[in-house]
């Protein structure tokens, strides 16, 4: 799959530690130790950074803040933010370098799905307070990320007021991997919920403004630049693909840990 | 409710195995092209260390 050709970006669009946004006090512990697992082995894989979607934060703000160390991993939100200073509680966005681009990744968490009975943050709607980060991100970024836990219809709609956004990358809401489709010149993508497969998008890029699809881009008329491409394929994690030793003891442990949580299990 | 069995967690962490694979072969590329960019992405996925389907 390395292909000198390439700088590459490994990112995760959010729920990545929790399958609920909330869950059962007599689960909790054995939740916090799984999750505990998946923090350590996505650093392993080379994670560094994750969008936050709701159930990202299904046992509370501060559990989540405790994996907030960057460089080493970042969670980004520009919208979970403080309810006293309306200041975002995560990194609203990160810059890349990834080979010549530098690369803005911004994350947004779904306001609609949100049950916070605690009050200790609040997510605010994407229309009041998207376009302030992108409009700081002007002329700074190549290309520009957003990570979104909104659904394929908020994301439409993102699209279409947003025209500076390059590609949506979604979590939660779609059944199915979902081939990128074109929104006003913003893609989005998402791959099968439940770590089933992994999306592999190339991108040849050539500035804001255009994407055509691989060989055989789409040209405009009246429009000189040549429009960016991209390749985008979705692999199955089967069974069949060996095991990386050190993952395989560190999900062990993590394992030992759940069963010693839950011994009568 | 008790929805957790240590016997099934096992069995479905091959998904997060495999990934690691994955993402280890897909990241350990050189740049020589300024306009190349690889996203190698997931969403929803390793919450699952207990099932996968």
């Amino acid at each position: 799959m390395a292909d000198p050709k390439f700088a590459s970006l490994i990112v995760n669009s959010g729920n990545l530690l929790f399958k609920t946004e909330t869950l059962p006090p007599d689960g909790l512990e054995a939740a916090k130790i799984s999750a505990d697992g998946i923090m350590q082995a996505t650093r392993k894989m080379g994670g560094t950074l994750a969008g936050i979607g709701t159930r990202d934060l299904a046992a509370g703000i501060t559990f989540l803040q405790q994996y907030q160390k960057p460089p080493a991993f970042t969670w980004i939100s520009l919208n979970i933010v403080d309810p006293a200073t309306q200041k975002p509680l995560f990194t609203p966005l990160l810059l890349q370098q990834a080979g010549g681009l530098k690369v803005a990744v911004l994350g947004i968490t779904d306001h609609t799905a949100l049950l916070n009975q605690s009050g200790n943050f609040q997510v605010v709607n994407w229309r009041e307070s998207l376009q302030a980060v992108l409009d700081e991100l002007q002329h700074k970024a190549d290309f520009i990320l957003l990570l979104s836990n909104y659904s394929l219809a908020e994301n439409q709609e993102i699209a279409r007021s947003c025209n500076a956004i390059d590609l949506i990358l979604q979590s939660g809401h779609v059944i199915g991997n979902m081939t990128p489709i074109l929104i006003n010149q913003t893609l989005i993508s998402q791959t099968e919920t439940r770590g089933k497969y992994l999306g592999v998008m190339d991108v040849e890029w050539n500035g804001h403004g255009r994407w055509g699809e691989g060989d055989t881009p789409r040209e405009e008329p009246g429009k000189g630049s040549q429009p960016s491409t991209y390749t985008n394929r979705f692999i199955a994690l089967t069974p069949s693909i060996a095991n990386e030793p050190e993952v395989e003891t560190l999900v062990r442990q993590t394992q030992k840990k759940i069963d010693k949580q839950n011994p009568s299990r | 409710m008790n929805n957790t069995h240590g016997k099934n967690k096992r069995v479905h962490l091959l998904p997060l195995l495999a990934l690691v694979i994955l993402v280890t072969l897909a990241s350990g590329t050189v740049v020589t092209e300024a306009a190349g960019l690889r996203l190698i992405y997931s969403n929803d996925n390793l919450g699952e260390l207990d099932g996968c389907g």
